[in-house]
């Protein structure tokens, strides 16, 4: 199935939006929370976070801290939610200790082999795990971009800025993530 | 990851075009049917992450966040005017620094030296004047007294009379009986009719060397002696009434002289002591009342009463 990411706020509407959120409107943030809560805590969660949607209220108590000084069109705002999720993610894994997953010895092709031997309903569609496991092959720049890209839906630039590299740094890194997954599809045979 | 798959992973996608992959990710839809699996593993990807927020969470994250919102004091926005004179110190501060480079460049090199010894005319006298400023060389009346005196040894009086005039007001009160008594002295034209105390020694000046009282009365002479009434004259001492003096004692009353002690009356002087009445006087003392003045020094002014000597 095709997915495209539906513009949930117009030009019009997000400037109205922003401008209440600005003076402090509970139905602003409501509004802007319902349309970016999802992709915040959903990036979050494939970057491995644990307490995904403790930082997604972290993340949206930080956006209205400074939400005065913001000037911007909608995805200028958007980008800037993501940086501050960023930074957030950044440091709850320095306040835990914890390193992100690292590719390991357990390809994750292994893994999805056992989920065939375990549940083999889950041949017709790949399960959670199996997709986790082949995402967890990437390497860590590789895993940031393709989360910004397609689970946060930011351009090219914008993830660059997010990530503070370059955009060709961010090119390389998504083409080449993408090559990592299509070899490991291709090798562990899962129907998609 | 192995380089074998490392290499591999480049090459897959190297066929695909980087508008292909950017729509693949975007938009998880695939161009090229070998992109499918990826387009779909995507989808997937997305759709298992992204899980809409309940209500109950909608309402209390924004029951926080505008709280927070109004807790927060209003941010301080820079207008433009304001930004751009920002801009403008930020430049002038930048451009003064650049100056104070340059010019501590100057005042440890040969040129700075130079400009110390410069005086009003030369070249690099602007250049010892912004040193003074920022505090580089004496600078002060003393400084503008022995400036004079390098006019003065030049042979350019009038100009050293006028920098040591204009020293003297701007510096006002501090330029005290004594300072105008050195800066007299310094000027060799008038050292002789100035006693110690910076009081104008009212004695005649002393005769010319050669020329004795009764002699040289022929017209355009330039040395006179007191007596003297040739026209012409161009120096003359107490007594000359010629026409064309242009240097004249006490007493002399011809018309058309430009340097006039005490009780010349004659018109078209330039530079009258007190008691000069002439018409067309550019630069009076006090008592001077004639039309056309157009400096009128007060009390104070340094143009003593005393007749020139030493032509």
């Amino acid at each position: 199935m095709a997915y495209a990411r539906e513009i949930t706020i117009t030009t019009k509407e997000f400037q109205t939006t922003l401008d209440a959120a600005q003076a402090g409107a509970e139905w602003a943030w409501a509004h802007l929370y319902q349309d970016l809560a999802g992709t915040v805590s959903g990036y979050l969660r494939s970057r491995g976070a644990v307490d995904a949607e403790d930082l997604t209220s972290e993340t949206f108590l930080q956006v209205a801290r400074n939400i005065k000084s913001f000037e911007g069109n909608y995805e200028s705002f958007r980008s800037w939610v993501f940086v501050i999720a960023h930074r957030r993610l950044l440091d709850s894994r320095r306040a835990s200790g914890r390193q992100p997953k690292t590719v390991s010895d357990d390809s994750p092709l292994a893994v999805v082999a056992d989920s065939h031997q375990v549940d083999d309903e889950a041949l017709s569609r790949i399960s959670t795990q199996k997709m986790e496991a082949l995402f967890a092959g990437l390497t860590e720049d590789q895993r940031d971009v393709l989360a910004l890209r397609v689970i946060a839906d930011l351009s090219v630039e914008q993830t660059a800025q997010t990530l503070g590299k370059g955009i060709g740094a961010v090119k390389a890194l998504q083409r080449r993530g993408l090559a990592s997954l299509k070899r490991s599809l291709s090798e562990s045979g899962v129907p998609l | 990851m192995s380089r074998l798959s490392d290499y591999q992973d480049r090459m897959t996608l190297k066929q695909f075009a980087d508008e292909d992959i950017d729509q693949l990710v975007s938009s998880q839809i695939a161009n090229d049917p070998e992109l499918a699996d990826l387009a779909a593993f995507l989808t997937e990807f997305r759709i298992e992450h992204i899980v809409e927020p309940p209500p109950a969470e909608v309402q209390q994250l924004a029951r926080s966040a505008a709280a927070v919102v109004r807790s927060r004091p209003a941010p301080v926005r820079t207008s433009p005017r304001s930004q751009r004179r920002r801009n403008l110190l930020t430049a002038l501060r930048t451009s003064s620094a650049m100056a104070m480079s340059i010019l501590a460049l100057v005042v440890f090199s040969g040129l700075g030296l130079a400009a110390n010894a410069a005086v009003p005319g030369d070249f690099l006298y602007g250049l010892d004047l912004a040193m003074e400023k920022v505090g580089i060389g004496a600078g002060g009346i003393e400084e503008r007294i022995s400036e004079a005196k390098g006019l003065a040894d030049r042979g350019q009086h009038t100009e050293a009379a006028d920098h040591l005039k204009a020293s003297i007001a701007k510096y006002g009160d501090e330029a005290s009986a004594e300072e105008v008594s050195k800066a007299l002295h310094a000027l060799d034209v008038y050292g002789d009719f100035v006693d110690d105390n910076g009081t104008p020694d009212m004695a005649p000046p002393p005769a010319n060397e050669n020329a004795g009282p009764g002699n040289n009365n022929a017209g355009g002479n330039s040395d006179n002696t007191p007596g003297n009434t040739a026209p012409g004259n161009s120096d003359n001492t107490p007594g000359n009434t010629a026409p064309g003096n242009s240097d004249n004692t006490p007493g002399n009353t011809a018309p058309g002289n430009s340097d006039n002690t005490p009780g010349n009356n004659a018109g078209g002087n330039s530079d009258n002591t007190p008691g000069n009445n002439a018409g067309g006087n550019s630069d009076n003392t006090p008592g001077n009342t004639a039309p056309g003045n157009s400096d009128n020094v007060g009390g104070g002014n340094n143009n003593g009463g005393g007749g020139k000597g030493g032509n």
